[in-house]
């Protein structure tokens, strides 16, 4: 085949018309020639056939082949929403959400994930590790200096009938004072002194307290006390400080060696709040039913600690029917009968994880028990099921489950069971 | 909000690869829906054995993800995922079997118009397998993934005029051997 576009031939031409690849070709040209020729008239309409038998020929690959791929490579755990997403099912669990249980579920979990996720969850107990940064004395100044502190006399109202033990506050709070002055002219008027202090109205403002010392010994009912940080504290904090640091213009103290930065990014999803529904397939038909029906029947909540890897333990609360014996009163007889009551429970839950199935990628098989009690005797549940992490702090469970229920019945110990499937989510935190 | 992963160019999301699992994870997914079907139909193509070609579709993804780790420049994945295909397929050919089919002792399948377009399909990928290799790639880059010139010569690491002359004459291999055919649906039409 020619490089050159003029030296072509008009088979060669045509060729490279029907792929597209047309710069430089006179087309007019090529189609006059074409039509003239039937040889080349037919290879054409060979060529054209050609391509539409290929065209269009491609083909997915197998969904397997995709999970296998992500397993193999440490992205694994995606197979089933992949699946989801293209069954339809996504589409069937919005439907799920719109219906009264879905939707208490998710209120439930959306308000206790809110109220999580606005908490400080800076309080956990910081390791001993060395490697972890502390702030540094330079870094400390910076924040010292840089606060306009308001508020400095940290203060505690209290009531108390001790007058003596108001005396030792008020000792401990000059000497707080003698040994922090810029932090007490600041808080208390620069034209009150430490061993006067004009007293103001404490009912207005319960932070900034202003105590005569004529009134020290009579304040008995309503007595005040001023907690400022101790001396022995100030001292203890300034081992961490150089000489300067009798000049930092606040009365709070910092203390360095308290200060961490702690990196979250590792953190270990220690909790879950699990919301579960429960389906009651073997639920009796009793005589009667009661009339509490509330929409979030046939739930229950928990909040689990996680030990490890495979084993959870955690208190559960819910609600579902349970069927029981009563007596009831018809004219002049009495009729035992069995009614299906809406019995609130709670109990402390065991749940362990077995290892990923080989055959099912990122499903792993769990059994659970529950223990605890109702509002009308003790309940007892049993359940067995498969464990799916759609992420780390997201997973969803479901699988049979056993329930008994025991009462009091005429002095005996009665019992209730049923079979069901409970199926629900997990939101780890 | 997340990100909206299918208004990232591939090469965004090549990079994403080195992230963190969830990136990597949601750059990987697109990637493979943009590019599967490609690279899954390349290889069915151009080896015409589905055990075969699944394995060696899943070592090209798989060597796809670990070469993304690496420190590369990439600005042509797709043409990239098929080197890697390309590769090896032509490794499992050659350890397979040598490819020495003549075309002359070539058996293509009977062919009834009845079925139609199944059949033609089947004779099809029969005169593809009969193909040498070189001239095969290039019919399935063309013809089945519809890339251009240009890009079968940069996935295949030669010239534009290569590729010309070597799809003008695989064309012409497969005319001469489906000419039976089309000889049947000129009197079929008749």
């Amino acid at each position: 085949m020619n490089m050159n576009n003029e030296n072509m031939t008009t088979s060669e031409k045509l060729h490279l018309l029907l792929d597209g690849e047309s710069e430089g070709i006179d087309t007019a040209e090529v189609l006059n020639e074409v039509s003239n020729s039937p040889e080349l008239t037919q290879e054409f309409l060979e060529l054209v056939q050609m391509k539409q038998m290929m065209s269009g020929s491609t083909e997915a690959p197998p969904e397997h082949l995709r999970r296998t791929i992500m397993a193999g490579i440490g992205l694994g755990g995606s197979g089933l929403w992949y699946y989801l997403q293209n069954s339809g099912m996504v589409a069937a669990s919005a439907a799920f959400v719109s219906s009264k249980i879905g939707a208490a579920l998710i209120a439930g979990m959306v308000g206790v994930f809110a109220t999580f996720m606005v908490m400080d969850n800076n309080d956990k107990p910081a390791t001993a590790d060395n490697s972890i940064p502390t702030i540094t004395y330079t870094q400390y100044s910076e924040l010292a200096s840089a606060m306009p502190i308001e508020m400095e006399v940290p203060v505690v109202s209290s009531v108390s009938k001790d007058t003596k033990s108001i005396g030792n506050s008020s000792n401990q709070s000059n000497l707080g004072y003698s040994t922090n002055s810029s932090s007490a002219t600041t808080t208390t008027r620069r034209s009150a002194s430490n061993s006067e202090i004009v007293a103001a109205n404490n009912t207005s403002n319960n932070n900034i307290f202003e105590v005569s010392e004529s009134k020290r010994e009579s304040n008995t009912e309503q007595n005040i006390q001023i907690l400022p940080t101790p001396t022995e504290n100030i001292a203890m904090n300034q081992e961490f400080l150089p000489s300067s640091q009798n000049e930092r213009p606040s009365g709070f103290i910092i203390n360095p060696a308290n200060r961490t930065v702690v990196n979250e990014t590792e953190q270990q999803m220690l909790f879950s709040l699990q919301g579960r529904g429960i389906t009651n397939n073997s639920l009796q038909n009793a005589d009667m039913s009661t009339t509490e029906a509330p929409a979030i029947n046939d739930i229950g909540i928990a909040l689990m600690y996680s030990v490890n890897d495979e084993f959870e333990l955690g208190l559960e609360f819910g609600q579902e029917f349970f069927v029981k014996k009563i007596k009831s009163n018809s004219f002049s007889s009495q009729e035992t009968m069995l009614e299906n009551q809406l019995t609130f429970w709670g109990g402390v839950r065991a749940t362990y994880k077995f290892n990923d199935l080989q055959i099912l990628d990122g499903f792993r098989p769990m059994t659970s028990i529950l223990i605890g009690g109702t509002n009308r005797g003790w309940v007892s549940k049993a359940s067995a099921g498969l464990v799916y992490d759609i992420s780390n702090k997201l997973a969803v469970f479901g699988g049979p489950e056993w329930t008994s229920g025991f009462y009091q019945f005429d002095s005996q110990l009665l019992s209730t069971h049923k079979w069901g499937f409970q199926y629900g989510l997990s939101l780890k935190f | 909000m997340g990100k909206n992963y299918k208004n990232i160019s591939d090469t965004e999301l090549y990079y994403m690869l080195k992230g963190s699992k969830a990136e990597s994870k949601k750059a990987f997914d697109e990637l493979y829906r943009r590019h599967s079907t490609n690279v899954y139909t390349y290889c069915r193509k151009v080896l015409n054995n589905d055990p075969m070609a699944e394995d060696v579709f899943q070592e090209t993804f798989t060597r796809f993800f670990e070469g993304a780790k690496q420190d590369r420049e990439m600005t042509n994945v797709i043409g990239y995922l098929l080197k890697i295909a390309r590769n090896l397929c032509l490794n499992e050919k050659s350890k397979k079997y040598n490819d020495k089919v003549s075309l002359d002792d070539l058996q293509l399948p009977h062919y009834d118009v009845s079925y139609g377009n199944i059949q033609l399909n089947e004779i099809l990928q029969t005169a593809l397998d009969a193909l040498p290799k070189k001239y095969r790639e290039v019919i399935v880059l063309r013809e089945y993934l519809d890339m251009s010139y240009n890009e079968i010569a940069k996935t295949l690491g030669t010239t534009m005029p290569i590729v010309r002359i070597r799809i003008y004459r695989a064309k012409g291999k497969i005319r001469e051997l489906l000419a039976p055919y089309f000889e049947e649906m000129k009197d079929y039409n008749r």
